[in-house]
């Protein structure tokens, strides 16, 4: 046991290191800038709390998706960490203000990438020597990048801002392109790259196809009899995640609820404990679920619906098996269930006729518009406003709050048609990949393992469904969960809280 | 048809056919503004407002638009009215649901008091029930960190010992509970999270409330407001709980900006100097004065009309059973403002609740 061991017990409590760990750790503490390359489940985030203990000066940590970050702050504070807190927009001004005052120079820091290209909290973290400058999650970098978010194209100004330092960047799914792309975007400079498969093997891939949605819904009702929980059912929509929520409860499986962006944060949180804590069986949910859920003895993820990447489908089954135990993840899928994905990637990009729309109708006669009133007036989204901003703005034809429409002439808008569509074929060959990956004759496992530049794969049993493995093979294990069956009046409901037995019983 | 429908049937049926879809999201929202808190005090809509705060424009359209398509309601030049199918309907509708009793949607909705303190109450209660059981860490049942903030240095300063909180805590909520009928009583404690189960969603609990979560949580929120009322009146038997809402001061509506306009009008200075002084618009200053007359009594509503005019515009208001300021004007005929006129629908307000 050497001092990092030492280290590890005695700070975080964990016996050993998990494959990779060690290694990333030292890379770091090195001063190195360094490419994680470790599974879902694998422990990153340990890779970078754990230098951030030992390394002078503030970590920052770029997260990308909100909702992910707050639940990985209250994590870890709730573990005991006091000395990480996050900046995003979710925060008034006055929290804001109040994390800026409190950082100190061992403090980790997680906020989004909105808040670090803001110029304000650039010039508050200047008094903070930076020490450590971590993107996780980083293949969203590659993706964004591509979209023109300023932000995430503005990380490597930042990190310069900041006094360059060392920077880790950590991501189960990296293809050898996206590989390039995170480097790039981050200027990285000569990294070490640590690259671990991103094969999980103790989760078995099963995809079955259906003649026809009222088919696939037989198959999953019947795929119940196999399927061991804890599990999560992934559908494509909210209305999906209720209905499936209400048939479940018709077929007697009680402990069950759904979950998506819809409901209230409350209800979110109270329905994600639940499920955490075992109170439920089964949850119904749209992809908001999962990310920074940290549940390690779920045996089971199903999709009602065809991801629309290996990326995304490697990411979301790997909520399953985190404690190492033999897990499954089931994809029930129709033909007709691309048209899902496909219309989500069109609705991404605007097309050739909204941006003549938009810029050409001639609406204003004044050859400027105010950008709000654009956007307002057909109602664009956020996400394509800031994509097209920002090429209008390399293009200057932004002043200020305008839009100078009579800058903008056919040429440019057949450049950022010629740009967008680009874009947009080469989410739908993604797509397609994965596409023709469960629809077709070979081992998935290797598919997937070859889509991100490894070998295929030796796994002999339990592989997927191409090497035989059915969905009668699955163990129906019990379920687990110990809720109450029991319906207590509220005075010994109350009683129970707040005065344990003494045997512990609970 | 749920409790939605009924919620905003009620509401705009009791703007009288004299306010647009618009108004009426205002007031479900609570919109912090004069014209808002005018209607609150004119259309008697003080339980209603601010209870629909998590209501998007989006959702609100599509359901205004859905009416309007079955014929619930008319949109007569932005005015919404019910129609006879819509008076029918809400008038079925009635026969189901209620605000519960106690329920004060200006007091507690609206200045988001209940929020604030459910939010304490519900992390406190989580912590205690830890801590009496030496468990020191849990993912808190909220993520607001301002209360995660609060309810630390509550923990950390009070001179109780755990035990010693429990037991309060234990007490003062045994106590409130048991002046509640059952069916109440189970729906507060099953909203609370502990180690021995996680709270449930109002979607959970929606069984016993003809199976609409939306009441379901107007329900819950009704006891919150009955126990707010508890602790403010006795705060000696409510002793811990008072505790968390004593920082809290001012329930009343008045926005920080009206405030500053008031002190500078009980210095003495005119509607004119206090534009220049503050550089605010004239009709923000009117906006700050309406305000102001609507929740103080004391205010000066003289000084800027006289006693015959008050009494004509209320004349004409209540003569012809209406509230539109461009009728009222017309009916008066001489140079009375519209802000005169909004100054003395003020004192309607007050003459028909005294009735
Ligand atoms: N060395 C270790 N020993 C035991 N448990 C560990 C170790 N490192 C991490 N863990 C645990 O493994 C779990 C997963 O860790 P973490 O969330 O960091 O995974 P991840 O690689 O970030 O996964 P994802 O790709 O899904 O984000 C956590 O519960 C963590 O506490
Ligand atoms: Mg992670
Ligand atoms: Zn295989």
């Amino acid at each position: 046991m050497d001092k990092l061991d030492v280290i590890l017990e005695e700070k975080f409590g964990f016996k050993s290191f998990r494959p990779g760990q060690k290694d990333i750790i030292q890379s770091v503490l090195n001063g190195l800038d360094v490419l994680a390359i470790l599974p879902t489940g694998a422990g990153k985030t340990l890779c970078y709390q754990y230098p951030s203990k030992m390394i002078s000066g503030l970590t920052i940590v770029v997260s990308p998706l909100l909702s992910l970050m707050e639940d990985q702050v209250h994590q870890l504070r709730a573990a005991g960490d006091k000395t990480v807190y996050q900046l995003n927009s979710m925060l008034t001004f006055s929290e804001r203000k109040y994390v800026l005052s409190q950082l100190k120079d061992d403090s980790m820091l997680f906020i989004s990438p909105e808040m670090l290209g803001s110029e304000y909290i650039q010039k508050q973290l200047k008094s903070h020597p930076v020490g450590l400058f971590v993107v996780d999650e980083a293949h969203c970098i590659s993706q964004w990048g591509h979209e023109f978010r300023t932000d995430y194209l503005r990380l490597k100004e930042v990190r310069k801002a900041l006094g360059s330092p060392p920077c880790l960047a950590l991501t189960a799914t990296a293809t050898p392109e996206v590989e390039d792309d995170i480097k790039k975007e981050l200027h990285m400079r000569s990294p070490v790259v640590h690259r671990f498969s991103v094969n999980r093997e103790n989760i078995r891939l099963i995809v079955e196809e259906a003649n026809g949605v009222k088919e696939k819904e037989q198959l999953f009702i019947k795929s119940l009899e196999y399927i061991e929980t804890p599990a999560i059912i992934y559908t494509a929509t909210r209305n999906g995640a209720i209905e499936i929520a209400e048939k479940l409860k018709e077929k007697g499986i009680t402990n069950t609820a759904y979950y998506h962006g819809g409901m209230s944060k409350e209800d979110r949180l109270l329905v994600q404990y639940q499920f955490l804590k075992d109170e439920l069986d089964i949850i119904c949910a749209t992809n908001a679920f999962g990310m920074g859920v940290n549940k390690s003895n779920i045996r089971t993820v199903v999709h009602l619906h065809l991801p629309s990447s290996a990326e995304q489908y490697i990411q979301e089954i790997g909520r399953a098996g985190r404690d190492g135990k033999q897990s499954s993840s089931v994809l029930f899928f129709t033909k007709e269930d691309r048209r899902v994905p496909l219309n989500f990637i069109a609705q991404e990009f605007p097309t050739e006729n909204e941006l003549k729309v938009w810029f050409q109708s001639g609406l204003h006669t004044n050859g400027r518009i105010e950008a709000e009133e654009l956007k307002q007036i057909y109602r664009i989204d956020e996400t394509r406003w800031k994509m097209l901003s920002y090429y209008l703005q390399k293009a200057d034809m932004i002043d200020g709050d305008y839009i100078l429409l009579e800058k903008i002439n056919d040429d440019m808008l057949n450049r950022l048609n010629h740009h967008f569509f680009g874009r947009k074929k080469k989410k739908e060959t993604r797509f397609a990949l994965f596409e023709e990956l469960v629809l077709g004759e070979n081992c998935i496992r290797s598919a997937i393992l070859m889509y991100f530049g490894e070998e295929p794969s030796s796994l002999r049993e339990n592989c997927c469904s191409k090497c035989g493995v059915k969905l009668t093979d699955l163990k129906k294990g019990g379920l687990t969960s110990d809720i109450d069956k029991e319906v207590f009046s509220w005075d010994i409901q109350l009683k129970r809280m707040f005065f344990p037995t003494t045997d512990g019983g609970s | 048809m749920s409790f939605i429908d009924w919620f905003l049937l009620t509401i705009l049926s009791k703007l009288e056919g004299q306010r647009s879809a618009g108004g009426a999201f205002h007031i479900l929202k609570g919109k912090r503004s004069a014209q808002t808190i005018q209607d609150v005090h004119l259309f008697h809509l003080k339980t209603y407002v601010g209870s629909m705060k998590d209501l998007s424009r989006e959702n609100f359209d599509k359901k205004i638009n859905e009416y309007i398509k079955v014929g619930l309601i008319i949109n007569n030049n932005d005015h919404i009215s019910l129609s006879v199918k819509g008076t029918e309907a809400l008038s079925n509708l009635n026969k189901r649901f209620y605000l519960p009793e106690g329920y004060d949607g200006s007091k507690y909705e609206w200045t988001g008091l209940r929020e604030v303190f459910w939010n304490r109450l519900s992390l406190i209660v989580q912590s205690v029930t830890h801590l009496i059981r030496e468990e020191h860490s849990f993912i808190p049942v909220t993520y607001q960190l301002e209360t995660q903030r609060w309810v630390r240095n509550f923990l950390k300063n009070t001179p109780l010992s755990v035990k010693e909180l429990r037991d309060s805590l234990y007490n003062e909520l045994y106590q409130f509970l048991n002046t509640l009928p059952s069916s109440r009583a189970n729906l507060f404690t099953n909203r609370l999270s502990t180690p021995i189960a996680t709270g449930r969603t109002f979607d959970q609990l929606c069984v016993a409330f003809y199976e609409d979560p939306l009441y379901t949580k107007v329900y819950f929120n009704s006891i919150i407001h009955q126990l707010l009322y508890q602790v403010s009146e006795r705060k000696k038997e409510y002793g811990l709980l008072s505790k968390l809402i004593h920082d809290i001061v001012s329930t009343k509506m008045i926005s920080e900006s009206a405030k500053e306009t008031e002190k500078l009008l009980n210095k003495g200075l005119e509607l004119e100097e206090i534009m220049q002084v503050r550089g605010l618009k004239r009709s923000t200053i009117e906006d700050h004065f309406i305000e102001l007359a609507i929740n103080n009594h004391e205010f000066p509503i003289l000084h800027f009309i006289c006693k015959k005019d008050i009494e004509d515009v209320l004349t004409i208001a209540s003569r012809f059973n209406t509230k539109r300021l461009r009728f009222i004007k017309d009916k008066l005929n001489n140079d009375i403002s519209y802000f005169q006129i909004r100054l003395a629908l003020t004192k309607a307000q007050e003459e028909t609740s005294i009735g």
